[in-house]
């Protein structure tokens, strides 16, 4: 560096963090805090746990008939436990103006998107996880098709649901009612990616047809909302 | 400005009558569904206007995300409420085609579905906007138009491959079916006189927004001159 | 016969909704005038009672 030593008059270095610094540190303290409190954790393992087997008490259908609705009721149970889990994203950002710092911070908007993210994803992920042998014991399930394309389908889906959830949680946090306004504006917008979850799902558990072409549309709408969201994610936060 | 718009109004009542008659009348009577097929001349003119009604709306977002501005805004929240109503009537009136013709209320019909997919994106924009605080829901209004309006293509092609799966009645006939003339006429008349109509409408619940706006920011401002009068003299 | 009750109430609800949203949006427009109206008189009087 400079021989010069340093003095009051000689300006500090800085240099804008790169996104995947901000994205890997934030992430791991989001690990770091959940694993530490396991707050949200346990209060969304039991309502995962509770609406499969409400769920199972609702439809009580023949082994044949199971492999063909199971894939919209496992879908759909997913989808109210994730936005449980999303509903509270920026939560713990909001009650320590945590947003207010990272605005007036050099460090780019993305960042925080990503990690809460990628957080969001492996946190559903791990509720899917737990969820999906208590839909086998009660539904008898068994696939017909290749158990490898429905953890494909499983990722596709999870993240096309998680990164618009995390950006629409951004918006709700806004507006009255927030805990209502995220499925309000979420749902609608995540039909295709829904139809396409569910229908993948259902066309493997029967072995009936391939999945490619729902996989292809799970894929192209990742593709476009995850550059979508990463494109608005600064005018969202910084909307004032 | 209000001769143009009484003047704009009767057009558009007189271009309504005209096109009326020409579904009732005008056009013949279709074979096989018989008189209840007039109802596609209410139905798909309304499905049209609506989703040009709603790519106005994204355009105007689009707009309002660049320049920030006043006018882009009124224009978006406007078209939103009134594609609203006509998708409203574009789905109350499918199945009631449906209902006498297929024996069915609703059925997973690629337009129809997209259409009420649509109803619900914009239908929750709608509450956005009212729902959310402070001089931020314009700008999380129009982010969300924009993600609604990506998202309408992905939902025709969803739709499209599920009814290949699932085969089911196609509402309103195959595309490029052959259309006798009359009926043509018929159509046409009826997409013009409600896009005018429509046109009117949508002008006057921009102009009501206009002035609202302007109410709100009187009311701001006295408040703030009150408060600083009062203020002032303790 | 049946199948024009259909035709008939179609075109019937297609009108009530129109009207219905016309008739909301004459109401707001006379809420906001009225607003407007008033907002106008009060200005005049307090620019009356500095003079």
């Amino acid at each position: 560096m400079s021989a010069v030593p340093m003095t009051s008059a000689t300006p500090v270095k800085t240099s804008t963090p790169s996104l995947w610094a901000v994205t890997r540190s934030t992430l791991s303290r989001d690990f770091r805090l959940e694993w530490r409190s396991k707050d949200a954790i346990n209060s969304m393992l039991f309502f995962a746990l509770l609406v499969v087997v409400i769920f199972s008490f609702s439809f009580d259908p023949t082994a044949e008939e199971s492999r063909s609705i199971a894939g919209g009721l496992i879908w759909v149970s997913f989808l109210f436990a994730a936005v449980v889990a999303l509903n509270q994203t920026w939560a713990r950002e909001l009650r320590n103006q945590v947003l207010d710092g990272y605005r007036v911070s050099p460090a780019p908007a993305n960042a925080m998107f990503l990690a809460k993210s990628i957080g969001n994803f492996v946190f559903v992920m791990v509720l899917e996880c737990l969820m999906t042998p208590l839909f086998i014991v009660f539904y008898n399930l068994r696939s017909i098709g290749p158990v490898w394309q429905l953890l494909l389908v499983a990722v596709l889906a999870t993240w096309a649901l998680v990164v618009n959830g995390t950006f629409f949680a951004a918006i709700s946090i806004r507006t009255r009612s927030r805990e209502i306004m995220l499925p309000l504006i979420l749902f609608p917008i995540s039909i295709p990616a829904i139809i396409a979850m569910v229908d993948a799902t259902t066309v493997i558990l029967t072995g009936s047809d391939t999945p490619r072409f729902w996989m292809e549309l799970l894929a192209v709408y990742d593709l476009v909302f995850t550059t979508v969201c990463l494109s608005l994610f600064d005018t969202v936060l910084n909307a004032e | 400005m209000k001769k143009a718009v009484i003047f704009y109004a009767i057009v558009s009542l007189v271009l309504l009558s005209y096109a009326l008659h020409a579904a009732l009348v005008g056009a013949p009577t279709e074979q096989t569904m018989g008189d209840v097929q007039r109802i596609f001349y209410y139905h798909v003119p309304s499905a049209w206007t609506s989703m040009i009604l709603f790519f106005i709306n994204f355009c105007a977002s689009i707009w309002f995300l660049i320049k920030r501005d006043v006018i882009s805004d009124a224009i978006a929240v406007a078209t939103a409420e009134v594609g609203v109503v006509f998708c409203t009537v574009v789905l109350i009136t499918g199945p009631l085609w449906a209902r006498p013709v297929w024996g069915i209320w609703w059925t997973w019909d690629a337009r129809l579905t997209s259409t009420l997919v649509l109803w619900l994106i914009y239908v929750s924009y709608l509450i956005l906007r009212k729902y959310a605080t402070g001089g931020q829901t314009q700008v999380l209004a129009a982010v969300l138009a924009v993600f609604g309006f990506l998202d309408v293509p992905l939902v025709y092609m969803a739709i499209r491959w599920f009814r290949t799966q699932h085969p089911q009645p196609v509402i309103g006939g195959g595309e490029g079916s052959g259309i006798d003339p009359r009926m043509m006429h018929a159509l046409l008349a009826n997409w013009l006189a409600f896009m005018v109509f429509a046109g009117l409408i949508t002008f006057l619940r921009y102009r009501l927004e206009i002035v609202t706006r302007e109410v709100d920011a009187e009311h701001a401002k006295r408040a703030l001159h009150d408060e600083a009068a009062f203020g002032g003299a303790q | 016969m049946n199948s024009n009750k259909f035709l008939m109430a179609a075109y019937i609800v297609t009108w009530a909704i129109h009207i219905g949203y016309i008739l909301y949006l004459s109401a707001r427009t006379r809420r906001v005038s009225e607003d407007l109206k008033e907002l106008a008189s009060t200005s005049q009087r307090s620019s009356l009672e500095s003079k």
